[in-house]
């Protein structure tokens, strides 16, 4: 064990490996932060390029690539409302709100410590309990799976803000676009109106785009104001007459030592619900978020704020979605079952590379240094993104600063081109026109957008579960016939049944007393 | 700002990205020169999986043997209609090649789509993986008879998933079990997304067997954590030596799956030729990179391969398509397909949730709450105005980038915008000038993604 970790250590801290992780960061912090281009796209496009490389540069280039993108996804998300990957859609509307408040640098701040540190803890239960953890996850059948998405999609629709019952709405919206298409299960074309296009559904990342992004530019174009109010979005936290060294440290980390020590239990809630979801199969860092923020504002004193600019609610769910990322590598290492889509690539570079994922790498002496490489892969590449990410975060702010007159054009283009590279196709860019429409007619009616995309995002895998289920067993019971399964039926249902029947008792409780 | 002033930006932009499009190389889409400009290719299914991994290998190689960036997209969904048929029914210049895989000979049986092998050029065949059955370890069967037998005598017990209904694992459990004098759903298939979903399914004891390809499966047969009884081929596989065939436990079963290269119908024949060639030199291992040639490549990620090139795979196609299109119309298949949850119960039910919500809705007569920053007092004419000339911007995108190409369309559309938003037109021109090409830049040459490119070739 010793040695082979020194091995590892060694391996890695040659030049070229270092030199790798350096150039992955920096691309994977480029993708990320363009809309329409995600972690598993900029993994893949990766992947010619990593048979030029030795095991452990091929390996280490898309952990540091993944871990540096999903917290540039932060970037946009916050400073133009699009979120950069799907796994930034669950506060997409804290952060933005918190940068019309003109606390960008903070909430980015934020998102930059507690994806770091949710990106540590998670390599940190990869390293230590993988192959126990691994085998909890392998016991998720078709009935699992699909109270896990109800739990997921339930989640959603209860933070949402403002109504419930809007939230729930939005939901069944999305649910509903999710229909669309080629049904997974029976094979029948649905709601297609003789598109061929919609034989594939509508794709979840040019939704996304429109729905925050265009509904957005829309909103801002129909309420376009003078332009003294437009110069207003500048840093509220940089004091002009500052002339110290540190002055540019300060807006992104001045309050978020403090933040994270006030945090620190919540962090490592949100942490461990990322790692979790993360090694289960077929969910992965965007699910971990929608979950983490459901508990972190069940469990806040402050529940009002969810949705309206909290910092907690940055903070716990990026600790999440990072944290989620080193949780998918467990079942890929330790079964060679991909916990999410970029293991997925994983496990075929591996393959070509002649190493077989599964209990037998943990065996072989070489194959045990390229495990070690990939657990201190994890750590050099969160620790890499605190300085990466602050100068993301800085050049990115300038942004703001832009008047709106020039950035709502831009962002338009980036919407435009964001959309249609996802695929090369048109039809893209006109599910993104489409979905900016809905976007801004719901957003006028107080309808949240969040479920909406999750929504159409799970909904797919949904039905498929609750089929299979149904065809497994025509009974509704067999959903609770296993001890997991019945756990969290239970707790769905509890879920939706406890705020219905609570006003009741509470009036019991009162005339009682 | 008056007509001259407009005039003569329009004029000026024009020179600049003309200029830019000059260093760039001006390219035209004459044949003698193919390739000269990034080629993609269109494979019908996601990232990671076989497919995809055997579309990125062959892109590698391509770009070595072409001198062009080769680019694989990943057109998925539909259960490969999407793919098969923006792969086929692209511009048919050489510039866009289609991987095929079986599910072009299926999709039209079943009538999801008119696309078939008759509209494809074929230019080689790659991989070619026949079917096998898996188990997990602690299951009570040993080989093909033990199951049979079972299934004998408990028609409808046992559960097998392996892909989507009427996908090919599907295709080849279903025509075994017909084969074999069964009816066809005497062992219930679960659809499922994908054969890793349901090697986890199995692993996890939610399916009782899984019928998929032995490649797909290589990293839980390798740990020992599932068996495989038999795999539906005339001889052992070479790199699965040790796994039985269907013939010899006495069943003259055979099927596979596979994928191949081809080109759209009317793509000139020099192109053909030149792609040809190109391939040919690569699967027959004569292209080497890093020192290793593309079979050998193919050979470590442990995929079966089968090449057949030109007229050869031609024939192939058609006998395969025979052999689907005899199971897919088949009686015992047509009857499978129309059982269990109907398409419409789970938008039925969320339709039933919708009304429901609506219901609610109304009945706490809270008048939907407006989103406070849009209001009668908030919005302007002004602003009607640009919101409007916003969608247009989007729609004038679709209409025309095809056609003209991105650098035209998107500096037109965001010249315009700025203009007509209040920012000066020097100022419009300037940001125009620098931030398309930029853009272009960093799609379609640094990050690979391809724009639209025009009838110009930018």
């Amino acid at each position: 064990m010793e040695s082979t970790f020194f091995t590892a250590l060694q391996n890695l801290a040659s030049p070229e490996v270092l030199l790798v992780i350096f150039l992955s960061a920096v691309y994977g912090l480029f993708v990320g932060s363009i809309p329409g281009l995600t972690a598993t796209m900029a993994v893949a496009l990766l992947i010619p390029l990593t048979f030029y490389m030795d095991n452990l540069s091929a390996i280490a280039a898309i952990v540091t690539l993944e871990a540096c993108s999903i917290f540039a996804g932060d970037i946009p998300t916050t400073l133009v409302r699009i979120p950069g990957t799907p796994s930034s859609a669950a506060y997409t509307d804290d952060a933005y709100s918190l940068t019309r408040q003109g606390l960008h640098e903070t909430s980015l701040g934020v998102s930059l410590v507690f994806s770091v540190a949710g990106g540590l803890f998670g390599a940190l239960v990869l390293i230590l309990a993988a192959p126990q953890l691994a085998k909890i996850a392998f016991q998720f059948t078709t009935y699992e799976y699909f109270w896990l998405y109800v739990l997921g999609l339930s989640c959603a629709a209860i933070v949402s803000t403002g109504s419930r019952l809007k939230g729930a709405l939005a939901l069944m919206i999305g649910l509903m676009f999710s229909t669309v298409g080629l049904s997974e299960v029976h094979s029948v074309p649905r709601f297609t109106f003789g598109f061929d296009e919609l034989f594939t559904g509508i794709n979840f990342i040019p939704a996304m785009i429109g729905l925050f992004g265009l509904s957005e530019v829309f909103r801002n174009c129909l309420t376009s104001k003078t332009e003294e109010e437009t110069g207003k979005l500048v840093s509220a936290v940089i004091a002009q007459d500052d002339h110290s060294l540190f002055k540019h440290l300060k807006p992104v980390f001045g309050g978020v030592l403090p933040q994270f020590w006030k945090r620190k239990f919540s962090w490592l809630r949100s942490s461990c619900i990322g790692a979790t979801i993360g090694m289960i199969p077929g969910a992965g860092a965007d699910i971990a978020a929608w979950i983490s923020y459901a508990v972190s504002k069940k469990c806040s004193r402050t529940p009002e704020e969810y949705g309206k600019g909290s910092l907690d609610a940055v903070g716990d769910a990026t600790s999440a979605n990072n944290s989620a990322l080193a949780g998918a590598w467990i079942p890929a290492l330790v079964l060679g079952i991909p916990g999410d889509s970029v293991t997925a690539i994983v496990i075929g570079v591996l393959l070509m590379k002649n190493i077989t994922p599964g209990p037998a790498i943990f065996e072989n002496p070489d194959q045990l240094v390229l495990v070690h490489g990939i657990y201190l892969t994890f750590i050099v590449a969160n620790l890499l993104l605190i300085p990466l990410g602050f100068l993301a975060i800085r050049s990115g702010a300038q942004l703001v600063r832009v008047p709106r007159r020039i950035l709502m054009p831009i962002i338009l283009m980036f919407c435009v081109v964001g959309s249609y590279s996802i695929n090369g196709s048109y039809f893209d860019v006109w599910v993104m026109l489409g979905m900016g429409i809905i976007g801004f007619v719901l957003e006028v009616y107080a309808i949240p957008l969040g479920p909406v995309v999750l929504g159409i995002i799970l909904g797919g895998q949904l039905e498929q579960t609750f089929v299979q289920n149904l065809t497994k067993d025509d009974s509704f019971l067999s959903f609770f016939n296993r001890p997991i399964s019945a756990g969290l039926g239970l707790f769905c249902i509890a879920l939706w049944l406890v705020p219905l029947v609570m006003p009741f008792i509470r009036k019991k409780m009162q005339s009682a007393t | 700002m008056n007509q001259r002033a407009l005039a003569n930006t329009t004029v000026q932009l024009m020179l600049l990205l003309l200029c830019l499009m000059l260093s760039e190389g001006c390219s035209s889409d004459s044949v003698e020169n193919y390739p000269d400009r990034p080629i993609s290719i269109i494979c019908p299914w996601s990232v990671g999986g076989a497919t995809d991994r055997t579309s990125r290998q062959l892109a590698v190689f391509l770009e070595q043997e072409l001198g062009v960036p080769v680019n694989v997209i990943n057109a998925t969904g539909g259960r490969g209609v999407t793919g098969h048929s923006r792969g086929l029914k692209a511009r048919p210049d050489g510039y866009t090649l289609a991987i095929i895989t079986g599910e072009l000979n299926m999709l039209h049986w079943q009538d999801l789509t008119t696309i078939s092998s008759r509209d494809a050029i074929p230019i080689m065949s790659l991989v070619d993986g026949a079917a096998a059955i898996f188990v997990k370890d602690d299951s009570p069967f040993h080989n093909m008879q033990e199951l049979l037998d079972y299934a004998k005598q408990n028609p409808g017990k046992l559960t097998a998933t392996g892909t989507a209904s009427g996908g090919i694992w599907h295709l080849a459990l279903a025509g075994w079990l017909d084969f074999s004098g069964l009816k066809a759903d005497d062992i219930k298939w679960i659809p499922m997304n994908g054969a890793g979903p349901s090697l986890q399914e199995l692993a996890s004891g939610g399916v009782d067997l899984v019928c998929c390809s032995l490649p797909e499966a290589k990293t839980l047969y390798d740990s020992g954590q599932v068996r495989c009884l038999g795999v539906m081929a005339e001889e052992p596989l070479p790199e699965f030596k040790e796994v039985p065939t269907f013939l010899s436990q006495g069943m003259n079963w055979n099927i596979s799956g596979w994928n191949g290269l081809a080109l759209p119908l009317e793509t000139p024949q020099p192109i053909v030729e030149k792609v040809s060639q190109a391939v040919k030199k690569i699967t027959s291992g004569e292209s080497v990179m890093q020192g290793k040639t593309f079979p050998e490549f193919m050979r470590a990620a442990g995929l079966s391969t089968r090449y057949r090139a030109d007229d050869q795979f031609a024939q192939f196609l058609k006998s395969n398509d025979k052999t689907l299109g005899k199971l897919l119309t088949s009686d015992a298949f047509r009857q499978m397909s129309s059982r269990g949850t109907g398409p419409l119960v789970f938008p039925g039910l969320l339709a039933a949730a919708i009304g429901v919500i609506l219901g609610c809705l109304a009945f706490q007569k809270k008048v939907p709450a407006l989103a406070p920053d849009v209001s009668s007092d908030t919005v302007t004419s002004r602003g009607v105005v640009n919101t409007v000339l916003v969608l247009l911007g989007v729609v004038a995108y679709l209409l025309f980038a095809e056609k003209v190409g991105f650098l035209l369309t998107a500096g037109a559309i965001l010249f315009l915008l700025l203009w007509k938003f209040g920012t000066r037109w020097w100022m419009s021109a300037l940001i125009t000038v620098l931030f398309i090409p930029g853009i272009y830049t960093l799609f379609a040459q640094l990050l690979r993604v391809p724009l639209p490119r025009g009838i110009w070739g930018w």
